[in-house]
């Protein structure tokens, strides 16, 4: 009972809070004037910005969770190549 | 930017040891919490410091890691410093211009009195003369005179102000080259125009570009993010028997946070002044610059702009009973003494079109005034050649007797209606025909116009001009769109029409009736020889008045984002290197066999802590002159510019530090043998 409410409670807490920074952000860029597109703006739709945005993404999130990766699953995965090995 | 470039001398030695000092004041709380990814380098030195103190560390190890936090703060401050060193010594080069004068002051019944230049006030008249520099910033009330500026902008080529015109200002420091002028003084004593505008670049008072916040409020939760992760780092730690020694952790925190952009920042911002002001650009803030580099649309003022703002000759047109080769020939000889570009172009035209003709022996010059209105030349035996304005030269063919064939009357307005100047050419009593004098495109105008769309920026040329004539000349210099016949209030709506249409505009202006316009424009760059009202309502003043110089600053404003962007870009993608030299060593203690990760193959936990660190540190310095310089830009499209900036800041950020954190690595084990 405990485990489940204060599991729910951290759950909630560790997720919402961070929706709303991005919210936030969506709602001040929709507040913001559109301008019209050009030949100095930049095109979305292009391989090379949808691989810049991957890339990005990719190593924000590497770059915050690679630590706990690295304790957990990759020390896990390196201790029982060594098991085998032996 | 055809004009001369006076590059601002730069004194950079002078510079560095103050530079030196004042990296060691910016170390002062109040100072350092403007930056907050340097705070926390700061902050985290002080707990390497504690830490170390406390035996919590190897003292060694400790206390290196605790000095070289300590220098990557120092190198950050020290960025900011020779960026303001750098502000400062072309803010004095500048101030070096305007030394103790002495004016002659008008009192209300026309007395002349001697007074330092200090004790003028705004509202006084003062008499500049021929060879005198002018005491203090104002406007001509009466006269016109032509002046050398070169102390301030740098150009050699003296200048014509005339009262009541758009051209009526005159600059304190500057020196009148011929004639008398009346002035009325229009500032305090060291607070002109100038002064205020110097007294900006010092960058005292500098403003945050609105790019700059947004980053800054990035580069503020990035460290509150990686603040979390390297606190709960010990508890998941401790979870799975790993202990994770406190140096550690703050060497994996300062490692992670952006600390190479953080450190940068304030130099990037203040550089894009600089560089504004190398190209002769006075800019009131650093967020003018900026936005300069995200102009859609550039409106300028036909005259001085487009077309050079002197007419030149262009056709003759006889009279009837005249002799084409007369006509030539005597307005050859009006003008060979002429140095004005009207008798220059005239004696080119001339010329153009007929054999080689030299000046006559003995002829007297008769140079232009304000009060006759024609220039010419007197020739022995009494024959007299006149050039001039239609009614100065019917005038003085009929003081000598002779009489104006009413046909000149239509000719003269057919010029004009062409939106020409009509110069009447006459020899002796005789009127011979009309020089049709017009403006010219200026020579290379069409390259530049084309560089600007490149860059994505359309143009509009306004003018007084026909609808016929001005489509004319649009078409000649490569215009986007023209508006014809336009008042002041034209310029205005359009500006407005084309900010509600989400674009940025940037204005380009001298007179006061483009006052409004400057104004209301996103970027307002008034000529120095402009009026005082249109150099108030802008935002830029080009000393050099080249209103070409728009496209400069536009670059200079794009550099300046995309440096921000590439070097944001280049330390986050640092951190990749920078975890796989950390991590390994932070767990090796618990975990031996994360060894496997040490791609690097460094030969020690330490000294793969205290390689990624330095590395961290020398990065800083090392980019200081990329981010006063700016990154490399031409004009392409923004996914072109994307790209390249992507693979050399981006994949370039990302593997650099291998081979620098290796080396570093390779040496420390050479010298110390860790």
């Amino acid at each position: 009972m405990w485990w489940n409410v204060s599991c729910a409670f951290v759950l909630a807490a560790g997720r919402f809070p961070a929706l709303v920074i991005p919210l936030a952000i969506a709602a001040m860029l929709a507040a913001k004037r559109r301008a019209p597109e050009g030949s100095g703006t930049l095109h979305i739709e292009t391989p090379t910005f949808a691989l810049t945005l991957i890339g990005i993404v990719i190593v924000l999130t590497l770059l915050q969770f690679m630590p706990v990766l690295v304790l957990g699953p990759v020390a896990d995965h390196l201790a029982l190549t060594q098991l085998l090995a032996r | 930017m055809s004009t001369a470039h006076r590059k601002m001398p730069i004194d950079v030695d002078r510079g560095l040891k103050p530079a030196l000092i004042d990296s060691f004041k910016k170390l002062a709380p109040q100072h350092a919490i403007r930056n907050p990814v340097m705070a926390v380098v700061w902050l985290g030195t002080l707990v390497t410091a504690v830490a170390t103190i406390a035996g919590w560390a190897s003292t060694g190890f400790g206390w290196a890691v605790t000095i070289i936090l300590l220098v990557t703060v120092l190198f950050a401050n020290f960025a900011e410093a020779v960026a303001e060193a750098r502000g400062r010594g072309q803010a004095a080069s500048l101030r070096r211009a305007r030394k103790d004068l002495v004016a002659r002051r008008l009192d209300k019944t026309g007395r002349e009195t001697s007074v330092p230049a200090a004790e003028l006030r705004p509202g006084d008249q003062v008499v500049v003369e021929e060879d005198q520099l002018i005491p203090a910033d104002g406007e001509i009330i009466e006269g016109l005179a032509t002046i050398n500026e070169a102390a301030v902008t740098g150009e050699s080529a003296p200048v014509l102000r005339e009262a009541g015109t758009d051209r009526s200002g005159v600059i304190g420091g500057t020196r009148v080259l011929s004639d008398r002028i009346i002035v009325r003084v229009t500032a305090e004593p060291g607070n002109s125009f100038l002064d205020r505008m110097i007294a900006l670049v010092d960058g005292s008072n500098r403003q945050k570009t609105p790019n700059e916040i947004a980053l800054g409020i990035v580069l503020a939760v990035m460290p509150l993010t990686f603040l979390i992760l390297v606190v709960t780092l010990p508890f998941i730690g401790g979870f799975v028997d790993v202990k994770v020694n406190v140096v550690l952790l703050v060497a994996l925190l300062v490692c992670l946070i952006p600390t190479t952009i953080g450190g940068l920042l304030p130099a990037i911002g203040i550089a894009g002044m600089n560089r504004a002001l190398q190209a002769n650009v006075l800019a009131k803030s650093g967020k003018a610059v900026e936005v300069a580099g995200d102009v859609d649309v550039l409106l300028l003022d036909k005259t001085g702009t487009i077309t050079h703002g002197d007419r030149q000759a262009t056709a003759f047109h006889v009279l009837a009973g005249v002799e084409a080769a007369q006509l030539r020939e005597v307005a050859l000889l009006a003008s060979l003494a002429d140095p004005t570009p009207e008798g220059k172009s005239t004696v080119e035209l001339a010329r153009g079109e007929d054999e080689r003709l030299d000046e006559p022996e003995g002829a007297q010059f008769v140079p232009f005034s304000a009060q006759s209105r024609m220039s010419g030349v007197d020739l022995p035996g009494g024959r007299s050649i006149r050039k001039g304005a239609m009614d100065a030269i019917a005038r003085h063919v009929q003081m000598l007797g002779g009489l104006v064939p009413a046909e000149l009357e239509v000719r003269v307005a057919a010029v004009a209606r062409k939106g020409a100047t009509p110069l009447v050419v006459s020899d002796g009593k005789h009127v011979l025909g009309v020089i049709e004098l017009s403006d010219v495109i200026k020579h290379g105008i069409k390259e530049r116009f084309a560089r600007l769309r490149a860059m994505g920026i359309r143009t509009v040329m306004i003018t007084g001009d026909n609808p016929l004539t001005a489509a004319n000349i649009a078409a000649g210099a490569g215009v986007d769109d023209y508006i014809a016949e336009a008042r002041p209030e034209d310029k205005l709506a359009r500006i407005r029409a084309e900010q509600t249409g989400g674009r940025l505009v940037a204005m380009v202006g001298d007179g006061t009736n483009d006052a409004p316009a400057l104004a209301q424009a996103d970027v307002g760059l008034a000529m120095n020889s402009g009026t005082q009202a249109a150099k108030e309502a802008g935002n830029m003043v080009d000393l050099d008045s080249d209103p070409a110089k728009l496209l400069a600053v536009v670059e200079i404003g794009k550099q300046q984002l995309i440096t921000r962007g590439a070097l944001t870009t280049f330390s986050l993608a640092n951190d990749v290197s920078k975890y796989f030299a950390i991590l390994p060593a932070l767990f090796a203690a618990a975990i031996p066999s994360m060894a496997a990760l040490n791609v690097m193959s460094l030969s020690s936990p330490s000294s793969a802590v205290l390689s990624a660190l330095i590395f961290n540190a020398l990065i800083i310095p090392a980019l200081i002159p990329l981010a006063l310089r700016g990154v490399r830009f031409r004009p392409a499209s923004a996914t072109q510019l994307l790209r390249s900036n992507v693979l050399i800041y981006g994949l370039g950020g990302v593997l650099l530090p291998f081979v620098a954190i290796k080396l570093i690595d390779v040496v420390l084990n050479a010298l110390f043998n860790l």
